[in-house]
């Protein structure tokens, strides 16, 4: 779980499997876009970040994995072809996004240290004094604040809704007001006035989402074969249970011959699938046939026993 | 009333037992029970004077050979559908069919007669020797595919039906061979001189004739009761 506070949302929520998330990125390319999108699907979280239309970043956590850049955008792609996923899409303003990436690609110093039992005036100053380049990410149940610094000095807060680093602490202090409050420190590994390539521009998505399809493709035919095979052999071991049940009924009223027609009718029928009509088919045939060598109410005791069989084994 | 009018009663009881058996049976059944019923057209034909007033008309007379063989022939018909049966599960033969078979078949062969010289008693004598070797090969036949039917459905409840079959074409072994064998070496117009081989011909006549006349009964009886 990446957390991050949500920006000025353009969209959110919306099912992935509606989405083709390469014309989606190529659209936020040609709109200058500045923001995030976030991908929640199951396995983990996918984020893009953009600058000026620019895809500056690409990463997918999860509890096994942390990949960036390409690794990233096919990991996003097969899970957005797989799964149920939910995007999101905020707007930001170029520092934030610069910040936002800077802070992804930190590493954590801290992690979820309840603010009730530590010392954040503390905390505060030790990031003065070793002049740490990073964030303090504050959050709760319900909502996220990070506070920026760079080189000790802290920048400016950031809070679910905003576009901008802001000055005023309120909202995001309140977070840390809030009842089972934590905090996590990430420190900057990026110079954030560096710039950034974009990988729109160095990937080719087209292609990275036509490998991601073919993989999603090849992994459903995949499964639907596994799940055919297990039907079928399902079915047959089913079919296999009725047809010896039957043979034993069969030789029971009608002796050897009994068999030999149950064996007769089964295989008269080929792929013999468990619907009513083929039942049906059966059991006409069937009685049928035991005509010659049996009364009709041998007969009909028989096909009752039969049915009984049939209603207990489906 | 002689044993031969006995047995031709017999016949007639088993013929009228066998209508029933024609309709309602399956289809497969037909053959058998129209066989029945045809067998004792021809024994009442051929019991000439001694129930029904005495038939000069050897046309009539030699008809009861011609209906004795095609009798024959739609039993043996039955017994090979349900041969084939035993061993396809398949009964392919339908009603009309076979009905429509035997009356060509009577039909033909009354019309065999019409188109030739006029039956005497040497003619007469010689379509029953070739009815009655009709009736013995068939039997043989008849009696190899039985033991293979029986042996396929000796658990089926129909099984004591075919012992009673096998039972019905030994009597017709022995009630139509005696006669073949009085006919071939003439007993009746040598008597006489071998009077012990005529006679017991003549009871194995009968014996074969009561013993078949009571299977065929038996048999309707049977499969009346096994098939309800």
């Amino acid at each position: 779980m990446i957390l991050l506070p949500r920006g000025n949302p353009i969209k959110e929520n919306i099912n992935s499997a509606k989405v083709n998330l390469p014309d989606l990125l190529d659209q936020l390319h040609k709109t200058n876009f500045t923001g995030y999108v976030r991908f929640d699907c199951e396995p983990g979280t996918g984020i893009f970040i953009f600058q000026n239309g620019r895809l500056i970043s690409a990463l997918f956590k999860s509890e096994l994995e942390h990949l960036i850049a390409y690794d990233a955008i096919s990991k996003i792609f097969r899970e957005a072809l797989a799964a149920m996923g939910r995007l999101s899409i905020y707007r930001l303003s170029d520092g934030l996004a610069i910040s936002i990436h800077a802070l992804l690609h930190g590493h954590l110093l801290y992690q979820g240290q309840e603010l009730a039992l530590i010392d954040i005036k503390s905390l505060l100053a030790t990031m003065n004094e070793k002049q740490r380049s990073g964030c303090l990410r504050i959050y709760s149940k319900d909502h996220i604040a990070l506070i920026f610094y760079r080189a000790g000095k802290p920048l400016g807060f950031f809070h679910d809704g905003a576009t901008e680093i802001e000055t005023s602490a309120d909202s995001s202090m309140s977070v840390a007001k809030e009842p089972g409050a934590k905090v996590d420190v990430l420190l900057a590994s990026d110079d954030p006035d560096q710039s950034f390539a974009d990988l729109m521009e160095t990937a080719d998505i087209s292609n990275l989402w036509a490998k991601a399809l073919s993989e999603h493709q090849k992994e459903r035919a995949d499964k639907e074969d596994t799940s055919r095979r297990t039907m079928d052999g399902q079915e047959a071991a089913m079919r296999q249970k009725i047809f010896k049940e039957f043979q034993h009924q069969a030789h029971s009223y009608l002796g050897n011959i009994g068999a030999s027609l149950v064996k007769k009718k089964f295989d008269k029928l080929g792929l013999f699938r468990f619907n009513q009509a083929c039942f049906d088919e059966f059991f006409l045939d069937l009685s049928t046939a035991a005509r010659m060598v049996a009364g009709e109410r041998q007969i009909s005791l028989m096909l009752e026993e039969m049915k009984r069989t049939v209603k207990e084994l489906i | 009333m002689d044993f031969s009018t006995a047995i031709a009663g017999l016949w007639i009881i088993a013929g009228a037992l066998s209508i029933s058996l024609f309709f309602r049976f399956p289809r497969i059944w037909s053959s058998i029970a129209l066989g029945f019923i045809l067998i004792p057209c021809g024994e009442i034909i051929l019991l000439n004077g001694s129930v029904l007033p005495r038939l000069e008309n050897n046309y009539i007379l030699t008809l009861g050979h011609v209906l004795g063989m095609v009798a024959m022939l739609a039993i043996s018909s039955g017994i090979h559908e349900y041969y084939i049966f035993t061993r396809s599960l398949d009964c392919i033969e339908n009603r009309p069919n076979i009905v429509v078979l035997v009356i060509a078949t009577l039909l033909g062969s009354m019309l065999f007669l019409v188109v030739n010289p006029h039956p005497d008693e040497a003619v007469r004598d010689a379509i029953r020797i070739a009815e009655n070797t009709i009736w013995i090969c068939l039997s043989l036949i008849n009696i190899n595919l039985l033991r293979k039917i029986y042996l396929t459905l000796k658990d089926a409840p129909i099984a004591g039906a075919f012992r009673a079959f096998l039972v019905l074409f030994l009597g017709f072994l022995l009630w139509k061979g005696s006669q073949l064998y009085m006919d071939v070496y003439q007993l009746k117009q040598i008597k006489g001189l071998y009077a012990m081989h005529y006679q017991i011909m003549a009871w194995v006549h009968l014996f074969g004739g009561v013993v078949s006349s009571l299977s065929a009964v038996f048999i309707v009886l049977y499969l009346k009761k096994v098939m309800r």
